[in-house]
């Protein structure tokens, strides 16, 4: 119609018989918005977003190119140099075993970005199928799995990231893990709320009704259904994800050292935190840093998908 | 009877991603005291948002009153901030508004009778239990049984209907000068429509209220209304008691609108085409684009402003203010 | 109602059920022999009284223990006994240090749920403060101040916080504690006081960032709602709307959240409790964690879920009573 509308601006309407015709102008409709166009103003309208973007843009740089960035090798260990204030030569110091610290963060970014990123992937993937599965599968499967995630979810996320953590030991797969577990609970109900919302459509009923099977539902009308909130969540928890990381790794049971993690690198700092604050205080910037960027990034992706925020800004 | 409200050269705006929307262009008009004026026109003219305007309610950000007077009781309602005292003693008091959703325009989260009383408590010097007795009393009036019962439940128990004669009551608590209805009954059932009709023209004409009735349908204003304000694209295309309206449309807006009432035995007529789009119009007639009538230079001159043709009764159309040779 | 309480009482004890045999799996999959480290004292002890224990009886002591701790039998007999037990309130005692659980457990706990619920409440006042001012006074100076600052705010981790107060207001200023807890009454009432405001600073900055941000979209909701239409159109002062219509309203959302919250307060004390050496179950936890002192997780995890259970279940029916249309069904 749209289109009609502008190759013929000048169209008849079709008078009732009996009836002389006359010619209704069409105006020329405004142009459409490009979705895409549109995504990019309203995601970087706000000046904060941007700064976030800056951020992960910043810190992925760092994570991809840390050999070739870092002025030093971040585990080179010289004792007769430690515990250095900033320096030409270590513009961050140098910590209570001589490396210097510029150089561990910029490693640092790399572990940072990969825990983080396969965090939300394989959490997100885990709670995905598992919601799928609670909305499709039978009673028996439905009420298992949600009940086993309310009893999941009435421990702090914290105490099963502890446990997974300990138990799958403190290299980078397990503490992915552990924080992944600690996460899923949220997907499953995000992906089964979709399902049980969709299911209730009437264009379900008449799939199911001309004898659609199960899993073209799944692909067809469920999954594009969850991909938008799916994203934003992702992105929402990305932040999150790198700070329970941190955490973890802060209390001693996350990534053991002597890599680079932001949160053992904090923890190892603490010790002189009162006449090197430095050790401790840049890490966890570095760490902020990172999670600010990807809530704010968060926070326009989710205002540029929200249809609600269509046509609403100045 | 005096003149209770008068409304001149009222323009709001709203400004959005696609550029500034002229809502209300020009607009002027008056209300005498216990008048009934209809307000009519598509979605989308303006008429609501005229209204809203009056009462400082448009939504701001995005919306904006760019320009106009009215002058209610000695003063200009739009000089008051919208937020400040006098602008408050004037809402709910002087002037009371019915809105259009009767779902969503009631608090869920407190009792009927707390919602009705606090307009007495906010405007009258007098206490919670007074006010609940002539909020009961209110109730009662306009048809809701076992009103003091009532009082205590929450809008979720009332019907639609059930609803909007609570919102009428609330209107009437301060007796005011004049009550806004903003497609108060557009959204309930046909009959229940009728009722609530029935039950506003009866309040606002035992309590001598002036009434302003924002509608989309002609038939139901040519009921009740003594005089018609006709909006298109944000203008008051037309104006002029009803009786005139109807026998003599001076616009060929009101003329389509006027087909568009059923009648019986009668085949029903639509105005073709959509109403234009209100960003960066160009100064010619808006309502060009359908119009049955228009002549070559309608596309060209610049649409004329309201002007009057007789005593009470005035046209924006160039055509037909040429052939009275006025323009 | 009723119904519907005693209904969710039922769950919640079905659902600490459910938590208790996760965390018994999750237990026996830890790393480690919990018993090694006793056996290996006891050598210690041989060895210095002149005896030379050879493997044997190394293999022996460690059987011993092993029985007498029940860790020789099938984990599902283990269940069912510590179930046993628990029912008649009996955790047991410690494994590794030889407390009796539930007096150990209890004390701590009120340290605990002391320093969460003055959390909280901090949390709760400034987080809904501040995003209401930020909601009402929309896109202003001050809307912008408090919401850059939450944004911030919601991305320093807790230990983050912790590490700067110290640093800021014990190292720098020399004002206050920075580590060490005491109840109030149980001996310097003045010290306690300054002692809790670390840690309830740690425990409420980043809650009152989160909850700031929630209010204010919320409250932003609210205030273009019809309702709040209406009741400016009644002729309601400001403040009158805000505190009638608006907050009421605004909250409901942010009341399902505070089950959440509480969750999160117990998680954070862990982390709080470690830098700041509290003696609370946050501490105990992870030195239990550590040291695979099984029977004393195991009570821990099971009163955390216990309040988390029950602190939703308050939260539903917190929900309701702000809710009018929500019915118990």
């Amino acid at each position: 119609m749209a289109t009609e509308m502008t190759n013929n601006p000048k169209r008849a309407v079709n008078a009732p018989p009996g009836e002389e015709a006359f010619e209704v102008l069409f105006e020329e409709p405004l142009p459409p918005v490009n979705e895409f166009k549109r995504f990019m103003k309203v995601f970087l309208h706000r000046k904060v977003v941007v700064v976030g973007l800056v951020f992960v843009i910043i810190i992925l740089v760092a994570g991809l190119f840390s050999y070739q960035i870092a002025p030093h090798d971040p585990f080179q260990i010289n004792l007769l140099n430690n515990l250095q204030p900033p320096s030409s030569e270590f513009l961050l110091g140098t910590d209570d075993l001589g490396r210097c610290l510029l150089s561990r963060i910029i490693h640092g970014a790399r572990l940072a970005l990969i825990t983080g990123v396969s965090t939300v992937f394989i959490s997100s993937a885990i709670g995905s199928v598992l919601g799928l599965v609670a909305g499709f599968a039978g009673k028996v499967v439905e009420d298992l799995i949600m009940r086993l995630t309310d009893a999941w979810l009435s421990l702090p996320p914290l105490i099963i990231m502890m446990f997974v953590g300990v138990i799958l030991g403190r290299g980078v797969v397990g503490i992915v893990f552990a924080v992944a577990l600690g996460m899923f609970p949220g997907y499953i109900r995000l992906v089964y709320g979709q399902v049980m919302t969709v299911k209730q459509n009437d264009y379900i009923m008449a799939s199911l009704a001309m004898g659609d099977s199960k899993m073209r539902i799944i692909f067809r009308h469920i999954l594009p259904n969850c991909i938008t909130p799916l994203i934003v969540t992702m992105t929402m928890s990305l932040g999150g994800a790198v700070m329970a990381e941190a955490g973890l790794s802060f209390i001693g049971l996350g990534l053991a050292p002597p890599s680079p993690a932001w949160g053992t690198m904090t923890n190892d700092g603490y010790m002189h935190l009162a006449h090197l604050p430095l050790l401790s205080l840049a890490p966890s910037a570095a760490l902020v840093l990172l999670v600010f960027g990807f809530n704010m990034v968060g926070d326009g992706i989710r205002d540029a998908l929200d249809p609600k925020m269509r046509g609403t800004m100045e | 009877m005096e003149r209770l409200l008068t409304v001149s050269g009222l323009s709001t705006e709203f400004r959005t991603e696609r550029g500034v929307v002229k809502a209300v262009n020009n607009v002027s008009y008056h209300i005498d005291g216990g008048e009934i004026l209809g307000i009519v026109g598509e979605s989308g003219c303006g008429k609501s948002v005229s209204q809203l305007s009056l009462m400082q309610l448009v939504p701001s950000p995005p919306g904006r009153v760019v320009a106009g007077t009215a002058e209610f009781g000695g003063v200009d309602l739009l000089k008051y901030p919208r937020k400040s005292r006098e602008m408050c003693s004037i809402r709910g008091r002087e002037i009371s508004m019915i809105f259009q959703e009767p779902m969503t325009s009631l608090n869920p989260a407190i009792s009927i009778g707390s919602q009705m009383s606090e307009v007495l408590i906010t405007h009258l010097d007098i206490g919670k239990s007074e006010a609940l007795e002539r909020s009961a009393d209110m109730l009662s009036q306009v048809g809701i049984p076992d009103a003091t019962k009532r009082l205590k439940d929450y809008p979720h128990q009332f019907s639609g209907g059930m609803r909007q004669r609570v919102m009428v009551a609330m209107a009437m608590l301060c007796t005011p000068k004049l009550i806004i209805a903003d497609e108060a009954t557009t959204a309930l059932d046909a009959t229940i429509q009728a009722q609530l009709l029935e039950l506003l023209y009866k309040m606002v004409s035992e309590y001598k209220v002036a009434l302003a009735m924002v509608t989309h349908n002609l038939g139901v204003v040519a009921r009740y209304a003594q005089r018609i304000n006709v909006m298109y694209a944000g203008r008051v295309v037309e104006t002029g008691t009803v009786k005139e309206i109807w026998a003599n449309p001076l616009h060929p807006y009101t003329e389509g609108l006027i087909s568009c009432v059923p009648k019986l035995g009668e085949k029903l007529e639509a105005i073709r085409g959509m109403p234009p789009s209100l960003i960066d119009r160009p100064p010619t007639c808006p309502f060009l684009a359908r119009c049955k009538y228009r002549q070559d230079p309608c596309y060209s001159e610049p649409v004329a402003d309201l002007t009057y043709i007789d005593k009470g009764h005035a046209t924006a159309c160039n055509i037909k203010l040429k052939e009275a040779g006025l323009l | 109602m009723v119904n519907y309480i005693i209904r969710r009482l039922i769950y919640s004890v079905f659902l600490v059920f459910l938590v208790s045999i996760v965390v018994f799996v999750l237990m026996r999959m830890l790393p480690g022999d919990p018993v090694m480290d006793m056996v290996e004292q006891q050598i210690a002890e041989m060895v210095q009284a002149g005896h030379a224990p050879d493997l044997e009886m190394q293999q022996f002591l460690r059987n011993q223990l092993m029985t007498y701790h029940g860790l020789d039998r099938p984990v599902s007999v283990q269940f069912a006994h510590w179930l046993g037990d628990v029912i008649r309130l009996d955790f047991g005692r410690s494994m590794v240090r030889g407390f009796d659980i539930v007096d150990e457990v209890g004390r701590r706990m009120v340290v605990s749920i002391y320093l969460a619920i003055i959390s909280m409440v901090v949390t709760l006042i400034f987080g809904i403060l501040f995003g209401t001012i930020a909601a009402v006074r929309n896109g202003k100076l001050i809307d912008n101040v408090i919401t850059s600052i939450s944004n911030f705010g919601m991305t320093v981790p807790g230990f983050m916080i912790a590490i700067l107060l110290i640093w800021v207001f014990g190292f720098l200023l020399d004002l206050l504690p920075i580590f060490g807890f005491q109840l109030p009454w149980m001996g310097d009432p003045g010290r306690s006081v300054r002692q809790t405001i670390l840690p309830v600073l740690t425990m409420s900055l980043g809650g009152i960032a989160g909850l700031a941000r929630m209010t204010r979209s919320a409250m932003l909701d609210v205030l273009n709602a019809d309702y709040v239409r209406t009741a400016w159109a009644k002729g309601m002062r400001e403040k009158a709307v805000i505190f009638k219509h608006v907050l009421k309203n605004g909250l409901m959302p942010i009341v399902s959240g505070v089950g959440g919250m509480i969750r999160g307060l117990f998680g954070g004390s862990v982390i709080v409790e470690s830098i700041f050496v509290v003696p609370g179950v946050g501490q105990l936890l992870v030195m239990s964690m550590l040291s695979l002192d099984y029977p004393v997780i195991q009570a821990v995890t099971l009163l955390m879920a216990f309040i988390t259970v029950i602190s939703n279940l308050i939260t539903d029916i917190l929900y309701g009573w702000v809710d009018p249309r929500i019915q118990y069904s």
